[in-house]
This record gives C-alpha cells, sequence and structure tokens, in this order.
C-alpha cells in the first residue's frame, strides 16, 4: 500500500508547476554561472599565481569546471533550501487549503501511511533537485572549463586535490547535501502539518533558516553553546568532503545534528498529522 | 436480525466552550436511505466527519458494522464511501487520473471500474479533460464517482445536491435511489433539502444545535403532520375567517392566496365542516397538508431550515 500511496504522491509532486521552478531556476543560473567563470577565468587565473605563485609552482588551468563547481556549491547550497520549500511545502497544507483530503483520508488507509508517503514524494524532490544541481554544474563545468585538479583556500590552510580524487569528493558532497537537504523538508513538513494554508510552511520555513543560519555564523562567544546545537550551524557537513583527511568525526557529529533534528521534525510531524482534525 | 450498519453512542464535539455535537445517539440499518437534517450549523457536517475520522470525538463512539471504528478506522473506511459537502479533487488532474489515484488505495478496483463509475454519472466522454475546467455540477456528480468506486457497503453524503440545479438535483436523487436499489447501499443522507428527504429517504433525524431533537421513520413525521395542517378553499373568506376564529379546535388560521391554513386535530376535522356550512360558506376543498417543511415549520418556528 506504501508503494501505492507514493505513487500517487509522486504524481501529486510532479504534475504541479511549481515543482519545476527549482530544476529550471538551476537550468538558468548554473550555465550562467559557468558563463561568468568562462569570461573572467583568465583574470582569476592570474590573481591565484599571484597569491601562490611565490610557493608552489602552477600549471595547467587552476579555473577549471571542478574548481567552478566547487565555488557554485558555496553559493547555491545557501539557497538551495528556499526551492525546496517551494516544492515540499505544500505537501500537507495544500491539501488542507485544497479540501482534497476529504475525499484522500475516507479511503482505508491510515495517515501514518499518508504521511510517509508525502514524506518519501518530498525526499525524492529534494534529492532529485541536489542531483540536478551536481549534474549541471559538474557537467557544464567540465563540458564548458575543462577538468582539472581543484585547489581549495580556505581559514586553515591550502588543499590541491587531483581531479580523479576530487570528482569522489564531489559525490560524497553531494551526498550530505541531500541529508541537509532532507532535514529542511523535514522541517517543511512538521511547519506544513501545523497549518491549513501553504504559505506558511514556506514562509516559516525560510524565516528559520535565515534566523538560524545568522546565528550560525555570527562571531559571538556568547552564542558560541548555541551556535553548535544549531541544524544550520551543521549544513557545513558537506565542506568535510574536501578537506584531506576527511574528518570522519566532525561529519558524524554533524550527521547526527541533522539525523537528529530530521527525527525530531519527523516524530512531531506524525503525533500532529495523527490528532488534526479535517476541517477544510 | 442483523444490527445496525452505522451508529453512533453519545458522539460529543467540543470546539473550545463550544458543543458542535451534543452526545449524539444513532442508528441506521442496513438498506435505508437516512436523512439527517438541520438547520446550517446544526452540527451535521462535524457529526459526519467525526463518522469518517476526519475529526476526533471529544466523547462517545461511532459503531460500523457492530465494532467501534476507532479501533481500526482504515479497515471500516474500505467499506464506506462519502462525499463530504462540496467535491475537491486535484485540479489540475484529468477526472480518470483522479479516480485512478483513489483506485490505488482500494483492493480490486482497476481502470475499467473507474470508467464505470464515470459512465455512471456520465462524465465518460470528458474522463480525460482536467478537472479545473469542469463545471460545479460536474465536479458534483465527479464526487458521487469517488464515493461509490470501490461499491461501499454504506455511502454519505454530505449535502450532495448543493448548488445544483433542478435538473442536477434530479439526477442526483436518481443516482442515490438506483444504487440503493441496484446495488443495495444503505445511504446516509445530510440535507437541509426537505423536499429531498421526503422525496427518498425511509427514516430521518433532526439535529439543531448539536443534539438530536427526533429521529424516526420519515412516514411518521409525514402522518403526524396530516392529522393537525388543513388546507381550506371556501367562501366568502371573511366569513370563513370568522367561523373558523370561533372554533376552540382550530388553531394558527394563516392567510394564504386563493384559501387558508389552519392546525385542526384528525377527528375535529367534522366539525369544522360542520360548522362551516351551518354558517352558510360554500366549502370547495379541505385536505390536509402533509410534507416536511411544515413539520420543520413546527419544529423550529420558522423557515431556516426551508432554505
Amino acid at each position: 500500500m506504501l508503494w501505492r500511496l507514493y505513487i500517487n504522491e509522486c504524481i501529486k509532486t510532479f504534475s504541479k508547476l511549481r515543482t519545476y521552478i527549482g530544476f529550471g531556476a538551476l537550468a538558468v543560473v548554473v550555465p550562467l554561472a559557468m558563463w561568468g567563470f568562462s569570461v573572467g577565468g583568465s583574470e582569476i587565473q592570474r590573481n591565484l599565481a599571484n597569491q601562490l605563485g611565490d610557493d608552489f609552482l602552477m600549471t595547467g588551468n587552476l579555473a577549471n569546471g571542478l574548481w567552478a563547481s566547487h565555488i557554485l556549491m558555496f553559493a547555491l547550497f545557501i539557497h538551495i533550501p528556499f526551492l525546496i520549500t517551494l516544492g515540499a511545502g505544500d505537501a500537507v497544507a495544500g491539501e488542507g487549503t485544497a479540501g482534497t483530503f476529504r475525499i484522500y483520508l475516507t479511503r482505508p488507509v491510515s495517515r501514518n501511511q499518508v504521511l510517509t508517503a508525502k514524506l518519501l514524494a518530498a525526499a525524492t524532490y529534494s534529492s532529485l533537485l541536489v542531483a540536478w544541481l551536481g549534474l549541471l554544474s559538474l557537467g557544464i563545468g567540465s563540458l564548458w572549463l575543462g577538468l582539472g585538479d581543484i585547489i581549495i583556500i580556505d581559514g586553515t590552510g591550502i588543499l590541491i586535490l587531483p581531479w580523479d580524487i576530487a570528482l569522489g569528493r564531489f559525490a560524497l558532497a553531494y551526498l550530505f547535501a541531500m541529508l541537509m537537504m532532507l532535514s529542511v523538508v523535514t522541517l517543511t513538513f512538521l511547519l506544513s502539518v501545523l497549518v491549513t494554508n501553504a504559505v506558511g510552511p514556506i514562509v516559516g520555513t525560510l524565516a528559520i533558516l535565515i534566523v538560524a543560519s545568522v546565528l550560525s555564523v555570527l562571531e559571538l562567544d556568547a552564542l558560541a553553546w548555541l551556535q553548535t546545537n544549531l541544524l544550520t550551524y551543521h549544513f557545513r557537513v558537506w565542506r568535510y568532503a574536501f578537506d584531506d583527511p576527511i574528518p570522519w568525526s566532525d561529519v558524524g557529529t554533524s550527521i547526527a545534528y541533522i539525523v537528529g533534528y530530521a527525527g525530531v521534525f519527523i516524530g512531531l510531524s506524525y503525533i500532529v498529522f495523527n490528532r488534526k482534525d479535517i476541517m477544510t | 436480525m442483523p444490527g445496525p450498519i452505522l451508529a453512533t453512542a453519545n458522539l460529543s464535539k467540543r470546539y473550545g466552550k463550544r458543543l458542535a455535537v451534543d452526545n449524539l445517539s444513532l442508528e441506521i440499518e442496513q438498506g435505508e436511505i437516512f436523512g439527517f437534517l438541520g438547520p446550517n450549523g446544526s452540527g451535521k457536517t462535524t457529526t459526519i466527519r467525526m463518522l469518517l475520522s476526519l475529526i476526533k470525538p471529544s466523547g462517545g463512539e461511532v459503531f460500523c458494522f457492530g465494532e467501534p471504528i476507532s479501533k481500526n478506522y482504515p479497515r471500516y473506511l474500505g467499506k464506506i464511501g462519502a462525499l463530504v459537502e462540496k467535491a475537491d479533487f486535484y485540479l489540475n488532474l484529468s477526472a480518470l487520473t483522479n479516480l485512478k489515484m483513489l483506485a490505488r488505495l482500494h483492493e480490486n478496483v482497476d481502470e475499467a471500474r473507474c470508467r464505470e463509475v464515470l459512465a455512471l454519472v456520465g462524465l465518460d466522454d470528458r474522463r480525460n479533460d482536467a478537472v479545473k475546467t469542469y463545471s460545479h455540477g460536474m465536479q458534483q456528480r465527479l464526487g458521487i464517482a469517488q464515493a461509490i468506486l470501490h461499491r461501499p457497503q454504506l455511502l454519505i453524503l454530505d449535502e450532495p445536491s448543493t448548488g445544483l440545479d433542478p435538473q442536477g438535483m434530479h439526477e442526483i436523487r436518481g443516482m442515490i435511489l438506483g444504487l440503493v436499489r441496484q446495488e443495495g447501499m444503505t445511504v446516509f443522507l445530510s440535507s437541509h433539502l426537505l423536499n429531498e428527504v421526503e422525496q427518498i429517504c425511509t427514516s430521518m433525524a433532526v439535529l439543531n444545535e448539536g443534539k438530536l431533537l427526533v429521529s424516526g421513520p420519515v412516514k411518521q413525521f409525514l402522518s403526524a403532520e396530516a392529522a393537525t395542517l388543513t388546507e381550506l378553499q371556501a367562501q366568502p373568506p371573511e366569513q370563513v375567517r370568522q367561523v373558523l376564529a370561533g372554533l376552540p379546535f382550530v388553531t394558527e388560521i394563516d392567510d394564504r392566496q386563493g384559501g387558508l391554513r389552519f392546525r385542526v386535530a384528525y377527528d375535529q376535522r367534522p366539525k369544522v365542516l360542520q360548522a362551516l356550512t351551518a354558517a352558510g360558506v360554500e366549502v370547495f376543498s379541505m385536505h390536509p397538508v402533509s410534507n416536511l417543511e411544515d413539520y420543520f415549520l413546527s419544529l423550529f418556528g420558522s423557515k431556516e431550515m426551508a432554505g
């Protein structure tokens, strides 16, 4: 029965135009960014050479497709949750607004089954969106700017990853990103079962993520205890994939937080949805 | 004799301080068309939503096929078809896709059955059109189609004629009667259209402010009313009024165009005729008025139900 419910939820999700807004937005933004990198690539390469030329012998194409994809991940992983809430926000609340629960929940299925199917469909949507970003940025980047070793500069130092190893790290980073986005889906779901207006969960999720993100990056000692416990603080987990060696202990901690938050959101969603009176 | 197919025992629903349904106990026997009447806001839809587990009762229990539904509601919902208020569907999808999605939630309901019910409600030729292109009447008919899709034993319809033109109402009533006769369904019909209940229901209950006022066979209410409300055609009107006003067993004299209505006990009717003829009044006709609307007017003292 769960499979049949899942099929239904996928039909509902992927028959709506708003589902494709995220996919469409990425299909515009990624090629545009790659074009920008290709136009400004020589200048970027000169700057890198100027910064590192005294210590390293620089050869080959530094501003390559993998490097551009890595830069894009920084920019887009902040914004992907916005696109995800558009698709997942009305999964439950949208049915309340439309009144369709009256024909759907009066069937021989339990509310737990219906919610599980909705959650799986929303997870499918968010994972496809992240995979679409990966496919676009790595695909277009590699074709347009070429493959090459990747230089990663952060506050702790410089890491040069050979392109074949970097590809594996990208796969790992996107896997972590999918997990991050699933936690966003679960938060959207919780808000979606709490209200009957489809706009509420979208605005609510974004408001919570923005506030939590701001709190996560403020460099204030007084907030340090809070920051490490915020969900958004652990959204940096994908970046660990580009450390060498990968700090698996930090990865484990962040994943535990993300899974923990998602578990709480899901648990609360089931409790609320099972007790919810369908009034619309 | 089998027990009731659907029953409620002291069913209640409270919203804050307001008691929407108050200790409601009903029994619906198999094969009945049960009319559930009450003014707007009387708790009919709240009751129906509790019957279908859409909202949780604050107290009491719903029994379906003799067992409490709270223990395993999906099992009972498989035997019930429902149309609650207006029919809402996934508007961007076609009627057939909507029904196929719902069919997946039942065992042994295939696409052929979806086509069959669409044909039954006269929508087969529009099956591939998005529901958003349907008129209100077509959506209500599709609502009936989704309710009977899985051949339920019990059909719960909440004001299915709302917003329909007289032709549409007639068709819906015909469909309900056909389902009872051909498929042997039991029907729980919530309505505030008294003539609808009078025409097709075998028994009924009246709800007001969440409380059950009366329940029983429809005929019982009609015959009770026929004994008291009477319509008279006689001349001259002034003299008729004067004679009736002088009779202590005649009450509620009401002027109507072309006649008078008044209440009189069945066994007092000959005395009315005797008094009128003795006063030289020409009596053209005197007959009992028998309909639920008059019963409700006496019950509620207003025309609110006639809406």
